[in-house]
């Protein structure tokens, strides 16, 4: 199961150079109530320069995947096996897994290699510090710079960020702005130190439409412009759409869907994906009434067994219920984990996407 | 001739087809700073509203945070006393109450005509309190029902009409999912059998399957109990599912307003224009083509003069843009814009 | 941050209350039954002593007129005699006293802040850890054990037991807000400051430990973890600020509990500092001492209110003094 994801066969993407590949990420979180099966084998690769989305409703596991390869969970969380194998560390020349290395080595990565995007910019930045003091703290460790030019770097990043004049900016503390204008400097922040992945998690829910627009076209201009790869999480089909080149699609701890942002919004092969998408309030057509996925997210304190998603699919036969479906390469580069995802390619009309 | 008799004719109809009927509607905040609150700043968060509401009909009313729309929704239920204006409502009695005007005894009236649905079903709902506590918490309020048994069984009927089952009336909120705590919300709001509901981003707390689930919910009980809606969000596509008419509102005024299909598919008012580009469409082929607006939301405090939206207008300003605050025109058959560009 | 205006709002608004305090002070202590020409000249005197001292005193005028005229004198700081030591002046007891108070006072609260941070930040960073469980402990019983006990248990075991302090110190006065004498004579004062401090330091740990915990699960300190930053760094640039914002505040409010509790454990002590002097009298119906502490403490609670609203503006910007 693990090698089909590897084994992918040619097309323009896979020549490109892999920057993070995570295999079969497990994490539970140990709380009073009991064990939460939070992840239940994580797989997907990012590739260099390109933005790779991962989708799922509330409680998929997606802030708890890149919590767990930044090395970033509360307390009660904890990686039980799997491997996040990073190719570009500045500070090493090989590959290392990012779930195995020590505190002190991940540190190096996290901030300078590896940067974060949290989803709500108000209460990301520290409110007591100034805007310049918090940008200087990620420039100044992760380089041998001067004080003077890690001045300059920032000023740099803000006009970047399109925050210009700097000057009107450094020195404000972090409720003297908008919402907006904190979510521009945690980008540039994330830029800061060149990094060659960002991940983003929900980095425009809390914002209103266009300012979410303005942000996003800067983002996506922004990972073009530095040659960077994004992983972007979201919930929103409509920003995965607009800027996604690769999606991952999350159900109850595990990826079940891989595919181009093309092939996911107009060829989904898994039942999951397909009701997904149709349950959107489309603006194109006004429908009378909007299809949805029927039951409810499951427990994770105790999942369901075989494949997560079964009791709530209408497909689902005793393999289902028994087996966890491995992943199943269904066009070149688009991989599902259902056993039938030939019937949903049957079933599916366009019209209904 | 023929024309006119068929305008009012019309006129007539539309009379007789209205639920609500907002008139320059104000609502004004008092903002004091200095010494002994010297400095008196007025936040106009609703300013000169007007619109009527059909019998069986869903304004959207759309806009981003700051624009007053939840403002506006609380004035017109009277939860916010309102500065001015009139909101007059045709009960399903055919009486026609002032809302802004009513006293004690009517506004018990309007209560039962017009009920509420919050944002977050979380906050919403008392966690102390039974769900058959809840749902038939307006009963008491409003002294409706006769009996213990009277209320459970009009209790027992709103649950039923949202989809839950009759065992779920002695559980607490907090063993119900989202979704179906906003369920519960919606039962609370029926109990009462209202002609209004006023939906505050009620599907904003949720995830896209669950929320499926409540606009259809929703839909169906307005088709069968012949309700209108006033239904505030800033997800544009939710509003657009549920809404014939939509009001787009900007910093307390409203832009345009008008049926649902023109002002989605031929938005006249820059900011309406902008507002739209700017929705991330769920699918890949159809790349936005984006209209940007420049620079952030001005103060409510302190709004520009003329129209509010001159500071950030793409077109080119006249001098009654930086003068006059335009008013809503009407450039087409159900179609308003406040634009002196628009004609 | 701190503008003028703020600050004479301030200063007005303390005015007001000091009147306030004035009015309730004087009508209680004057309504109060009881004689202090009696009480200083003993049961025994006859009549025509107690009348000629009460006149001496003015306390032979209306209550109105002597309403006016203490408080007239108190705002052109004639303070006048003391009832009971008869020839010595408020001003000269109150300046005797009130050195040797505020010196246990501010190492009690040192004691306090030293102790109360560290353990309240560890214990929130370590939570559920034997550290944690050790403050929850320490602030449980701080909070819940009467300082007159414990000064008590204090005297037994460091004075009588160990023979490690003397109970009843002898310092002069002037020694003790002198250097070295600040640093070396907290040995003499070992056993009050402790019993003094311990209240607030539990408050404060319980306080410190509950508001890091908030802190620290703030969505800005995963940002600072995710920056790279070393954990000394998150937790002491950006999670300890925040965190002793609530903290500053009640240390303030504590800091005037001190004062109360040294009326109290000063006569454990058996010490003769300002909490000893209230009490004395008030027995002694000494008037003259018990407005003139009553408005001086006013004037602490008013200063050390202003202290801490502008130290909060200092450590939070978005404060802003209006």
């Amino acid at each position: 199961m693990k090698a089909v994801e590897e084994k992918k066969t040619s097309t323009e993407r896979d020549k490109k150079e892999t920057i993070l590949s995570v295999r079969n990420l497990v994490t539970k979180f140990y709380t009073e109530e009991g064990v939460v099966e939070a992840l239940e084998g994580i797989n997907f690769e990012v590739k260099k320069g390109e933005i790779y989305s991962l989708v799922g409703e509330t409680g998929c596991g997606k802030s708890v995947t890149v919590k767990s390869i930044l090395g970033l969970l509360e307390r009660t969380g904890k990686v039980e096996s799997g491997e996040a194998i990073f190719y570009r560390s500045s500070t090493l020349d090989r590959p290392v897994d990012l779930l195995s290395i020590k505190e002190s080595r991940i540190r190096k990565i996290r901030g300078k290699d590896i940067t974060y995007i949290p989803q709500d910019p108000s209460s990301s930045l520290n409110p007591v510090y100034t805007i310049k003091n918090q940008l200087l703290e990620i420039i100044r460790p992760h380089s041998d710079i001067s004080k003077k030019e890690a001045l300059e770097k920032a000023k740099e990043l803000l006009e970047e960020v399109d925050l210009a004049p700097p000057e009107n900016y450094l020195s404000k503390y972090p409720f003297q702005l908008s919402g907006g204008q904190k979510q521009r400097i945690i980008i540039a922040m994330a830029l800061a130190t060149e990094p060659s992945l960002i991940i983003a998690d929900e980095p425009s829910t809390a914002l209103d439409v266009t300012v979410e627009a303005k942000v996003l076209d800067l983002m996506e201009e922004l990972i073009a412009s530095h040659d960077t790869s994004l992983i972007l999480i979201t919930h929103n089909l409509g920003v995965v759409a607009q800027i996604s080149d690769r999606i991952g699609i999350m159900y109850a701890g595990r990826v079940i869907e891989v595919a181009s942002t093309e092939n996911i919004f107009y060829k989904p092969y898994h039942p999951y994906t397909f009701g997904l998408l149709k349950s959107v309030p489309s603006i194109k057509k006004r429908e009378k009434e909007l299809d949805f996925v029927k039951g409810l997210v499951p427990d994770l304190y105790d999942p369901p067994s075989g494949c997560r998603f079964h009791p709530r699919c209408e497909y689902q036969t005793d393999v289902c219920k028994e087996k966890k479906p491995p992943y199943e390469e269904v066009e070149p580069g688009h991989n599902v984990a259902c056993y039938y995802s030939k019937e949903v390619k049957k079933d599916r009309r366009e019209e209904d996407l | 001739m023929s024309k006119t008799l068929s305008n009012h004719m019309k006129m007539k109809k539309d009379q007789e087809n209205i639920r609500l009927s907002v008139k320059n509607l104000k609502k004004y905040f008092k903002e004091t700073s200095g010494f002994m609150g010297r400095n008196v700043e007025l936040v106009k968060a609703v300013d000169d509203v007007s619109f009527s509401l059909g019998k069986n009909e869903t304004i959207g009313v759309v806009g981003e945070s700051g624009c007053g729309k939840t403002t506006l929704g609380k004035t017109v239920m009277r939860i916010l006393e309102p500065t001015s204006g009139k909101i007059l409502l045709n009960t399903r009695e055919n009486e026609t109450i002032d809302i802004v005007e009513a006293e004690k005894e009517q506004m018990k009236k309007v209560r039962k005509e017009m009920q509420m649905v919050f944002q977050d079903p979380k906050s919403s709902l008392n966690p102390r309190m039974s769900i058959k506590d809840i749902v038939g918490e307006p009963f008491d309020i409003l002294n409706l029902v006769e009996s213990k048994k009277e209320k459970e069984g009009k209790v027992l009927d709103a649950l039923e009409r949202v989809g839950l089952k009759p065992e779920h009336m002695e559980r607490y909120p907090h063993e119900f999912s989202g979704g179906q705590k906003q369920r519960i919300g919606i039962a609370r709001a029926l109990a009462v059998n209202p002609s209004i509901l006023l939906l505050d981003e009620p599907t904003s707390a949720l995830d896209v399957s669950v929320q499926a689930k409540i606009l259809n919910l929703l839909n169906k009980i307005k088709r069968d109990l012949k309700l209108s809606f006033i239904f505030i969000s800033h997800d544009l596509g939710v509003v657009y599912h549920m809404s014939e008419k939509i009001m787009v509102m900007y910093l307390g005024k409203v832009v345009e307003f008008g049926d649902s299909e023109k002002i989605y598919h031929n938005p006249q008012h820059p900011y309406t224009k902008s507002l739209f580009s700017s929705l991330p469409v769920p699918d890949p082929r159809e790349k936005r083509k984006r209209i940007e607006i420049d620079g952030d939301l001005p103060s409510p405090k302190n709004p520009p003069e003329g129209c509010r939206f001159n500071t950030r207008c793409f077109e080119e300003l006249n001098e009654e843009c930086k003068k006059r605050i335009p008013p809503l025109r009407e450039i087409q058959d159900g179609h308003w814009v406040a634009c002196p560009q628009k004609r | 941050m701190v503008n003028k205006e703020y600050i004479l709002k301030r200063l007005g608004l303390a005015v007001l209350v000091m009147f306030g305090v004035y009015t309730i002070g004087f009508t209680l202590t004057f309504v109060a039954p009881g004689n202090p020409a009696q009480a200083a000249l003993g049961q025994k005197a006859n009549k025509e002593a107690v009348e000629a001292l009460e006149e001496q005193w003015g306390l032979n005028e209306p209550l109105p007129v002597q309403y006016k005229n203490y408080l007239i004198n108190f705002i052109n700081l004639d303070w006048g005699e003391s009832f009971r030591y008869r020839g010595e002046s408020v001003t000269g007891i109150l300046a005797s006293r009130y050195p040797k108070t505020m010196y246990y006072a501010v190492w009690s609260l040192v004691f306090a802040i030293v102790m109360s941070i560290p353990l309240g930040l560890i214990a929130a960073y370590k939570q559920n850890t034997w550290v944690d469980n050790l403050s929850v402990l320490v602030s449980q019983v701080g909070i819940s054990i009467p300082n007159f006990w414990l000064g008590m248990l204090i005297i037994a075991i460091l004075a009588v037991w160990l023979d490690l302090i003397s109970v009843v110190p002898d310092v002069p006065t002037g020694s003790l807000w002198s250097f070295p004498g600040f640093f070396t004579h907290v040995t003499d004062y070992f056993g009050i400051i402790i019993t003094l401090g311990t209240a607030l330091m539990a408050r404060n740990t319980r306080m410190t430990r509950s508001s890091t915990l908030d802190v620290l699960s703030e969505e800005y300190i995963t940002m600072a973890r995710a920056k790279g930053l070393k954990e000394r760094t998150v937790v002491l640039k950006h999670a300890l600020r925040n965190a002793l914002i609530p903290v500053v505040t009640s240390i303030g409010f504590n800091l005037l509990l001190l004062f109360g509790g040294a009326v109290v454990v000063e006569t454990v002590f058996g010490l003769n500092g300002i909490g000893k002097l209230y009490i004395d009298s008030i027995i002694r119906r000494d008037y003259p001492i018990i407005i003139a502490l009553l408005l001086t403490y006013t004037i602490g609670v008013v200063f050390v209110n202003l202290i801490i609203d502008i130290s909060y503006s200092v450590i939070d910007p978005r404060v802003q003094l209006r």
